[in-house]
């Protein structure tokens, strides 16, 4: 045994005990700036990192968490922060803070530096396709065209005539009855069916059933009826397929004549979207005034909602990273074993949060609240991570906020709950460019009730709003008397009562937005301008009901022409045929019959002479 | 250079001054440190009880990075049986599963298979290691020492410039 080894052994350990002491709060901030960077895909840093070795506790003075879709800007900063760590996990490297306290916090800050890193870039979440699918449902609403209700419809410029359907149509059919009309009329040229027909009728003639006498005459003649009876069969058997044939051409050029009501369909619905009196619909009332708040809000608060999935993985997502198929060569396999308190990597077991969604705004709302649970291994820790808050202006409303990310199993579950009472309202500016809908909404009180669900891809939405004494604001104010008219649909309301229901996969979204100013308003509106919109409507329908009629008389008369040609030499073959082919039958039964008759003419003979042959040999 | 000055001290001692059993224990121990992962918990407190142990501590130093060079090219082989014993033991899973769950033993990161492969393998070639080294330090002072020089392969080393720059260093006056 080496004494001086001892000496050794317990001065390195004090020096490593000493320089871990004074640099571990560095060699934590480092870690945790890192895993957090890595996690984030942007950069994550701390001011002023202190962690107390025998107490387990840490705390910092700032924390900057990069927006990795804008990194000069913070997704959030936070003020000074403290939390307790605890001690046994760190032996399986898991860091479990017990209790945080986490206050500043301000969303969408500025940062002095780009907070880029060269990380491969994640996969993307839902939001953008919820947003575009939300924009694409508030994009495909009708926009009236005013102009086109107050002024005399110019139908001369609305519908050219030879770009319509019907008349596009109309010339590929005549066409397309020449070029049949032409085959068959080549076919009835050529077609040698008179002669064919004129042959076996000098055949069926020359059957004379006069002179048949002898047992010969019969079967010869019989044979010959048979032969001739197939060979009329057969010719009228190829004249019957021609006539089929004929017919089967005509009847779809018929089809296309009678397609030429739906191609006058869509020509009455282009020129009404040309002229900007497209269908208008009561339900589009609702998301023609509340699409675009809406689809606002409703785009921030799914950019929160995909936030939180980003960050909290679940367990397939997780299995992913897991799933080890061919070890690294000399780093070997960790074989995993059951652990009966299983800790995830990372766990935020709960947190006080307070905060404000934009320092330098008048408009930032301030929150406070509590998150329990946030760790980056759901499935291990078996638990949803919960958020409540309470989010509201300075003076003003507060808003009751309660998250659940549920990223336990496969499939990941959010379910969003936001609830307020009695809020004040204020100015709500609609966002709407059109002369004729309000600008702002100007209402006392309200009440709001949201649920919001997404289910793996799915989400579900429903959002109940309650609001009291409402004015409309319009923008400029108009000398257009049909503007005007419509602006006085809006007059002040009581109660408006808003329901918003969302639903559908996040590509494509299904918003219906109602209120119990459809009605009113649509009671007001059919007083005003149903009658505009009929008017311009029926006289778009004339014009092309006219031009429509004139062209199919058109190729009704020269698709009759053609048919009648073709089909008149045929059903006359036909005929001919048809009358051999029944002459032919007839003589062959004639021949028939003669034939028993001979047979028992015959039989009575024969009897006749037996009986007499047969009188001499018995006497009576 | 420092590569050479760690033979030329290893051949000292092989020479003279300690005994077989020191160089033959600080050998085999410093294999048992070198065919293992070095970041472990284990592998710490080997490197500690070779401080505290009277054994050569050039022959383990020598012995670290002989063995760390050929555990590269075991560590698949070490792989397989560490994987065997980890999961194809079945009286064993139940020690495995209390020592994952013990504070400490995570630390030794003896549920990876090349740790766990390397050192049941380490431990079992450490007695032969030993003795084998023992009597090998035996025959190379009685005389095996003459035969070595006489090996091309020694020759060419001794006879290389690297060789003789590194002599001229070793006794420039400073």
């Amino acid at each position: 045994m080496r004494k001086g080894a001892i000496y050794f052994l317990v001065v390195f350990a004090v020096i490593a005990g000493v320089t871990l002491y004074f640099f571990r709060a560095r060699y934590v901030e480092r870690w945790i700036e890192s895993a957090c960077t890595e996690a984030n895909g942007a950069k994550v840093e701390i001011d002023n990192f202190h962690f107390s070795l025998f107490r387990l506790t840490c705390k910092f003075d700032r924390l900057q968490w990069t927006d990795p879709k804008d990194t000069w800007t913070n997704l959030f900063e936070t003020g000074p922060a403290e939390f307790g760590v605890e001690l046994r996990p760190l032996f399986w490297k898991n860091f479990i803070i017990r209790e945080a306290k986490i206050s500043q916090i301000l969303l969408g800050t500025k940062r002095a530096t780009s907070g880029w890193v060269d990380l491969p870039p994640e996969e993307p979440g839902i939001f953008d396709e919820i947003t575009a699918s939300i924009e694409k449902e508030i994009k495909a609403l009708p926009i009236l065209n005013l102009g086109a209700l107050k002024q005399k419809i110019n139908l001369d410029s609305l519908i050219n005539v030879d770009q319509l359907a019907v008349a596009q149509s109309v010339r590929a059919m005549r066409i397309d009855t020449d070029t049949t009309g032409a085959k068959w009329q080549q076919f009835i040229k050529t077609y040698d069916a008179p002669a064919k027909i004129a042959a076996l009728q000098t055949q069926v003639q020359s059957l004379n059933l006069q002179n048949l006498k002898t047992v010969d005459d019969f079967t010869t003649n019989l044979q010959r009826a048979n032969k001739l009876r197939d060979d009329v069969t057969a010719l009228r058997n190829e004249i019957t397929a021609s006539r089929k044939n004929a017919e089967q051409d005509f009847s779809r050029l018929a089809g296309k004549i009678k397609n030429l009501d739906n191609l006058a369909a869509q020509d009455f619905n282009a020129a009404k979207q040309k002229l900007g009196v497209a269908d208008f619909n009561v339900k589009d009332i609702g998301k023609m005034l509340f699409g675009n708040p809406f689809s606002g809000r409703f785009t921030e608060i799914m950019r929160y909602v995909d936030l939180g999935r980003e960050y909290l993985p679940t367990a397939q997502k997780l299995m992913a990273i897991n799933k080890v198929e061919n070890p690294p060569r000399f780093k070997g396999q960790d074989i995993i074993f059951p652990r009966p308190f299983a800790y995830p990597k990372f766990l935020l077991r709960h947190a006080l949060i307070s905060g404000a969604t934009n320092a330098n705004s008048a408009e930032a709302l301030q929150i406070k609240g509590e998150i329990w649970g946030i760790t980056n291994e759901p499935p291990v820790y078996g638990k949803p991570t919960i958020f409540e808050a309470q989010v509201f202006k300075e003076a003003s409303n507060a808003y009751q906020v309660r998250a659940a990310f549920d990223h336990t199993t496969d499939v990941a579950k959010d379910t969003l709950h936001l609830r307020a009472a009695n809020f004040r309202l204020g100015e709500v500016d609609l966002k709407n460019d059109k002369s004729y809908l309000p600008s702002r909404l100007l209402a006392n009180r309200g009440a709001v009730n949201a649920t919001l669900t997404l289910s793996g891809k799915d989400v579900l939405g429903r959002i109940e709003m309650n609001i009291n004494q409402v004015d409309f604001q319009f923008g400029a104010t108009t000398t257009d008397a049909i503007t005007e008219l419509i602006r006085g649909v809006f007059r002040p309301l009581e109660q408006l009562n808003v329901l918003i229901d969302v639903q559908g996969p996040s590509n494509a979204l299904q918003l219906n937005i109602g209120s119990n100013l459809d009605n009113i308003f649509a009671a007001r509106a059919n007083e005003l301008i149903q009658a505009s919109f009929e008017r311009a409507q029926q006289e778009i329908r004339l014009r092309l009901d006219q031009e429509t009629a004139k062209r199919r008389q058109q190729a009704e008369a020269f698709l009759a022409e053609k048919q009648k040609f073709v089909m008149t030499e045929l059903n006359k073959y036909q005929t001919l045929i048809d009358e051999q082919l029944a002459v032919v039958e007839n003589k062959k039964k004639e021949i028939e019959k003669r034939i028993d008759e001979e047979k028992k003419r015959a039989a009575g003979e024969a009897k006749k002479k037996l009986e007499k042959k047969l009188k001499g040999l018995v006497k009576p | 250079m420092f590569f050479l000055q760690f033979i030329s001290k290893f051949i000292k001692v092989m020479r003279a001054g300690a005994s077989p059993a020191q160089i033959a224990g600080g050998f085999s121990l410093g294999f048992l440190i070198g065919l293992t992962p070095f970041f472990t918990l284990h592998g710490a407190i080997i490197l500690g009880i070779v401080f505290l142990l009277n054994v050569n501590l050039s022959a383990a130093t020598f012995a670290i990075f002989i063995a760390s060079f050929g555990a590269f090219l075991l560590d698949p082989l070490f792989h397989n049986l560490g994987f065997y014993l980890l999961t194809g033991v079945h009286a064993l899973q139940a020690l495995w599963t209390k020592l994952y769950n013990m504070p400490v033993a995570p630390l030794t990161r003896f549920n990876n298979t090349v740790v766990m492969g390397s050192f049941i393998g380490g431990l079992v070639l450490l007695a032969p290691v030993y003795f084998g080294m023992k009597k090998f330090v035996v025959a190379y002072r009685e005389g095996l020492e003459a035969k070595i020089k006489k090996w091309k392969i020694v020759q060419v080393i001794t006879g290389s410039k690297v060789w003789q720059w590194y002599e001229r260093l070793r006794d420039w006056q400073w």
